[in-house]
């Protein structure tokens, strides 16, 4: 209980810690009047993929933003006394990230108060259910579309973001068994199938949907030193501790990945640590690489995989699904490499279990799916849901997965 | 008590048993006790190897975590997957093991009220 404890401490103080540097650096480079303009652009914006909150509200805005998001996590995460271990760190840290590209104070809210509600229904604490509404939060977009320009506009939107909130938790709970566990974001499958239903309600109703793309680059290099830090940061905490041993960090990058796998509860935190860092920079590496200069929703999504290094994600399983999902991208007809194709090789991982479980050659299979259905599947939600991937790592998952199991059964039989 | 406790717990005893009959012993008994504040279940394993022992040992360690058990519970089941050990582990409050002759006694218990 100790080592929890102490686990939980030095997590929670990682959150602070960087909800306190978000706010300052919004400070430190930007100032009140134009912070306090563009964090209303950022609250009355419609956030549908892919809204770089840099290029909507600036830069120091949009570090309120995640702050704000991050402070209301946090505070109820403390309230009710939720054990932050590897599956609530994953989560809060890819709030943070998206709290970059489509998440804030405004449009998460009516979603934690929609699984409160469903808590109350079920006779369940809200502590239960909170790493799943934090995850939830992938469709906040659906607090900003426009039904109508006018106050009742906005109760409609609060009110389908609650029922939503409602409805997740068993949705999430159902699906699980589709993909049986090989898709770490499982909560943006449920996410995308609801959003799916909703866009075709909603299309036939004739509201417009559309995907977007709005993207800045002026603050690379400001975000470069940022994901190196915190990447960094971690790397050397893992050699500070002294439980650090390259062969549990070995014996770490041998697990599958599948759910559940919380690193912290299995190995030392050391090895947990440097996986984390490792992640970071491995996810910086290809976005150098790629030439794309670093923005919101890139920024957004190596914090994502940097969350998921301490519930699935090592380095190994991750390589193996992220080289198929390039292979794809050779292999298509596009041969644009923009933001969104680097989100998808990055995001991919969330399908590295695939790769941990069933090795090599399904691996690759298994990233070139995920890419050619991220492609697409965006536009089936109407850009509503932010982890977009996570809706085509599920589906991915679930397929290949059933596939793979059936030919290991008829040649057992 | 609610339906879904009565599934979390028989999936729970569903994934050790086809878990220790596929490691191939053939003499798995198991026992569920539904007492007033706590669901006890144990599961004797007969003609143990006790070489292995320290290996459930480090797998099977109760660390109950509502969070967990909420999102992954469904996973349990009937799969040959190692790691629902993890989450059959989040649904317990203790874990004790004990040895009788040749077996294996695995005592899982889970408080009602969390």
């Amino acid at each position: 209980m100790n080592k929890i404890n102490e686990q939980t401490n030095f997590l929670e103080y990682f959150f602070y810690g960087l909800i306190i540097i978000c706010f300052l650096s919004a400070f430190l480079f930007d100032n009140s009047f134009n912070i306090l303009n563009g964090f209303i652009k950022i609250i009355r914006t419609q956030e549908v993929l892919l809204t770089d909150y840099f290029k909507i509200g600036g830069f120091g805005a949009t570090l309120i933003n995640v702050s704000l998001v991050m402070v209301l996590t946090m505070l109820i995460i403390k309230y009710n006394k939720i054990t932050v271990n590897g599956f609530v760190f994953a989560a809060v840290l890819t709030l943070a990230g998206f709290s970059l590209f489509g998440k804030n104070i405004y449009n998460i809210t009516p979603i934690f108060l929609g699984v409160y509600l469903y808590s109350i229904y079920s006779k369940e604490q809200y502590k239960s259910y909170f790493p799943i509404a934090i995850f939830a939060t992938c469709l906040s977009p659906l607090i900003g579309v426009n039904f109508f320009d006018n106050a009742f506009g906005v109760v409609l939107n609060i009110l389908i973001g609650t029922i939503y909130g409602f409805v997740i938790v068993p949705l999430s709970s159902h699906v699980m068994k589709f993909h049986n566990g090989y898709t770490l974001y499982n909560v943006g499958f449920a996410g995308g199938l609801f959003a799916i239903v909703l866009v075709a309600l909603l299309r036939t109703l004739g509201i417009k949907l559309d995907v977007v793309n709005y993207i800045t680059y002026e603050y690379h290099t400001i975000l470069l030193y940022f994901v190196l830090s915190i990447s960094l940061f971690f790397i050397i905490l893992a050699f500070i501790n002294k439980d650090f041993s390259l062969q549990d960090y070995r014996n770490l990058t041998k697990k599958s990945g599948r759910i559940v796998t919380d690193y912290f509860a299995l190995f030392n935190k050391s090895s947990v640590f440097f996986n984390i860092g490792i992640m970071g920079l491995i996810s910086l590496i290809i976005s150098l690489i790629s030439n794309i200069p670093l923005n919101g929703p890139i920024v957004g999504v190596i914090l994502t995989v940097m969350g998921f290094s301490v519930f699935g994600v090592s380095p190994i399983n991750s390589l193996i699904v992220m080289v198929g999902c390039f292979i794809m991208h050779l292999l298509s007809y596009e041969s644009q490499f923009t933001t969104i194709e680097l989100i998808a090789i990055l995001l991919v991982v969330g399908i590295a279990p695939i790769a941990g479980k069933y090795g090599l050659i399904w691996g690759i299979v298994a990233g070139m799916l995920h890419y050619s259905v991220v492609k697409f599947s965006g536009e089936w939600q109407g850009g509503l849901n932010l982890y977009n991937n996570g809706f085509a790592s599920g589906l991915v998952a679930g397929v290949v997965v059933s596939i793979i199991e059936h030919l290991k059964k008829e040649k057992q039989g | 008590m609610k339906s879904n406790e009565i599934k979390k717990i028989t999936k729970a005893l569903n994934e050790l048993q086809t878990y220790f009959l596929l490691k191939h012993y053939q003499n798995v008994v198991s026992e569920i006790k539904i007492l007033d504040h706590q669901i006890f279940i144990s599961l004797t394993i007969h003609h143990f190897d006790f070489e292995k022992e320290e290996e459930y040992k480090s797998t099977l360690i109760a660390q109950r975590n509502s969070a967990l058990e909420e999102y992954s519970w469904e996973l349990l089941g009937e799969s040959e997957q190692e790691n629902e050990l993890d989450i059959v582990s989040s649904l317990f409050d203790e874990i004790e093991f004990d040895r009788n002759n040749h077996s294996l006694i695995i005592k899982l218990i889970r408080y009602l009220e969390y």
